[in-house]
């Protein structure tokens, strides 16, 4: 790597210098960018690509009622549908990351018969429409489902319930985390194991002191994916949970509902969904990122 | 081939199949011993490491055969006895240190340790003085990826031996290393494995001749020579050993006769009357030879012939002769050529089998 100062450096046809120039006056910190050798139309095509991510939310931030935002996302309706969300999401990505991690782990490392078979199958809530999914859990899990009688002789009613929420966000989100650790496990060196193993290492022990550790970085960002996944659950969760404030209300409902009935309030909590969103992603991605970069970069 | 030469009180015995690999060997140690296992790449020397460590990929079950380690089976396929790697005392240290990224220099030799169950301050404690053996203490609180490939090697040494297996593996440990860092860790090896059983696969004669008391050399999944290393490779039972030593083997009746491809000097007529005159030793053996192949080696050049009458008839002879000499002499493939040997270069015995 030739360093020292880049990209005044002696090469750059027209196109080249065109796309510096443009990467100049929209970073913040020219003397670092640089296209690599990635043709210059891409940039162009790229930066609609990030614009039509943008630009939406970007206009909905702009039709907010700022003078009224904090009444706006504090009513009572709002509240209840935020720390329902939030409580759901959260533990619908803990389950998740109890059920989908040994499943990545057994997908990467296990060899069985119908393997590929079944890692297509675990992609299956990614693919169906949400609303799809909301309905097949009603059929499993509903008062009268496949499961609904056992279940009722337990003593547990899940339909209509907070459970039936994060049951939704679960089965929807669980795609997501074991894609993610499986990535991980996957592209992980097994050689580390063997290494641990020849030490005196269990199986159990290796797992926890090897494994996990160095898939963790994947483990986080595929938890996030399925949090984030979790937060914006609607069509599931409407079809399955219903739409009870306070109960299975979370706050993409209570957006949809405000939609008609007060604009104004539905807008700012979609803003606030972004807000806290972005939040997560940031919080899990930012330190842990740059640590993965780190210690692959050797 | 038996392991005739073995010492009798076999500490590691291992006679092991795997079909899927074509390898069949029989290999035994005695205690405290080095056996040096080497081979061309994809003789199975590291499959048989994998074998005998249980960690062959995918494949563990089609290990067949019987493996025992001091009073222990480790595997006996014909009684269903197929002891999992991490209960096996045998510890592997590979070509790549295979350091774990996640952990200090420190923590990864106290790995093992708090595996067998110690406290981690007890472990960091053993692992400290691991590190001193190897003389790695400075680096018990780098990273893996902060320090160079022979610092990361002696690591990955001390924490192979700080489990204190029955057993070390070493599969080529020198290999990924530059000079001075393979010379110094061949100094630790030798200190470190004075006492250890240990199985060091190389292709190097130089760490078997210093590291290995005895050495088996495979060849397409078994073993096909074996013995005392010295002894194997000053008096090479077959072409395999002589190959790696770097000498001529002819095979006449019982006796062979063995010399260096360096101690042959070339000439491209017969060397008779007035041989000595023309730089030609005294009292040496000349024998007439067609020229097949030349190698050039920088300086040098490998000179493959094949023999064309005598002992060295039809045998296959190497000379290693100086490039001025070599284009000199204006050698090609079908040219017949002369190798004079000096008498004291030659050696003729008996080979062992």
């Amino acid at each position: 790597m030739p360093g020292g100062a880049p990209t005044r450096s002696a090469d750059g046809g027209p196109g080249r210098s065109a796309g510096r120039a443009r990467t100049r006056r929209e970073g913040d910190l020219p003397d670092r960018a640089r296209l690599n050798g990635v043709p210059g139309w891409m940039l162009l095509a790229a930066v609609l690509g990030l614009a039509f991510i943008l630009v939406p939310p970007l206009a909905m931030a702009l039709r907010v009622d700022w003078a009224h935002f904090i009444p706006l996302v504090t009513g009572e309706a709002a509240l209840d549908a935020l720390s329902l969300s939030l409580r759901t999401a959260c533990l619908s990505t803990a389950l998740c990351v109890l059920l989908g991690v040994p499943l990545a782990a057994l997908l990467s490392r296990a060899e069985f018969p119908g393997k590929r078979v079944l890692r297509a199958l675990v992609l299956l809530p990614l693919v169906i429409p949400p609303v799809v999914g909301g309905l097949a859990l009603l059929y499993a899990f509903g008062r009268f489902g496949l499961l609904g009688p056992p279940l009722r002789a337990m003593g547990v009613e899940l339909s209509f319930s907070t459970a039936a929420v994060v049951l939704a966000q679960a089965f929807v989100s669980l795609p997501y985390l074991v894609l993610s650790m499986e990535g991980a496990l996957s592209s992980g060196d097994a050689r580390y194991e063997t290494a641990a193993a020849t030490l005196g290492a269990s199986p159990a022990l290796t797992w926890w002191r090897v494994t996990l550790p160095l898939a963790l970085p994947g483990l986080l960002s595929g938890a996030v994916l399925a949090f984030a996944r979790c937060l914006g659950e609607f069509g599931a969760t409407l079809t399955f949970a219903g739409n009870l404030q306070g109960v299975t209300r979370t706050l993409p409902l209570e957006i949809y509902l405000a939609r008609e009935s007060d604009p104004d309030a539905a807008a700012a909590l979609a803003l606030l969904l972004v807000a806290v969103a972005i939040l997560a992603v940031a919080l899990a991605h930012g330190p842990w990122a740059a640590r993965r970069r780190r210690t692959g970069a050797r | 081939m038996s392991a005739a030469g073995f010492p009798s009180a076999d500490f590691l015995s291992a006679d092991v199949r795997v079909p899927g690999r074509g390898l069949d060997l029989r290999l035994s140690l005695g205690k405290g011993d080095t056996l040096a296992v080497m081979g061309p790449n994809g003789a199975g020397k590291s499959s048989f490491a994998a074998a005998v460590t249980g960690t062959l990929p995918g494949a563990r079950q089609q290990v067949e055969g019987v493996i025992r380690l001091g009073e222990r089976t480790l595997l006996d396929s014909s009684q269903g006895v197929d002891v999992p790697t991490h209960r096996r005392s045998i510890a592997l240290m590979a070509q790549t240190p295979l350091l774990f990224p996640h952990l200090d220099a420190l923590d990864n030799v106290a790995f093992g340790l708090r595996s067998s169950g110690r406290s981690k301050t007890q472990a960091r404690r053993e692992a400290l003085g691991w590190l001193e053996k190897v003389g790695a203490r400075e680096f018990a609180a780098e990273r893996p990826w902060q320090i160079s490939g022979g610092q990361a090697q002696t690591v990955a040494l001390a924490r192979a031996l700080a489990t204190q297996p029955g057993l070390l593996i070493l599969d080529e440990p020198l290999n990924a290393l530059d000079v001075t860092a393979s010379t110094r860790m061949r100094g630790i090896l030798k200190e470190l494995l004075a006492r250890q059983s240990a199985v060091l696969i190389t292709h190097e004669i130089l760490d078997a001749l210093t590291l290995a008391t005895h050495t088996a050399i495979l060849h397409d999944g078994r073993v096909v020579a074996s013995g005392p290393t010295r002894e194997l490779f000053t008096r090479p039972p077959n072409v395999f050993a002589a190959r790696l030593a770097g000498l001529n083997l002819i095979r006449t009746g019982p006796e062979a006769l063995a010399f260096r491809a360096a101690d042959v000097v070339v000439s491209a007529r017969e060397p008779g009357h007035g041989a000595e005159a023309r730089g030609l030793p005294t009292g040496a053996q000349h024998f007439p030879v067609w020229a097949r192949a030349l190698e050039p080696r920088g300086e040098t050049v490998l000179l493959r012939a094949e023999g064309a009458g005598g002992e060295v008839a039809g045998s296959e002879v190497n000379a290693e002769a100086d490039v001025s000499l070599v284009a000199a002499m204006d050698a090609s493939p079908g040219s017949p050529l002369w190798f004079s040997v000096p008498e004291g270069a030659l050696r003729r015995y008996r080979p062992a089998s």
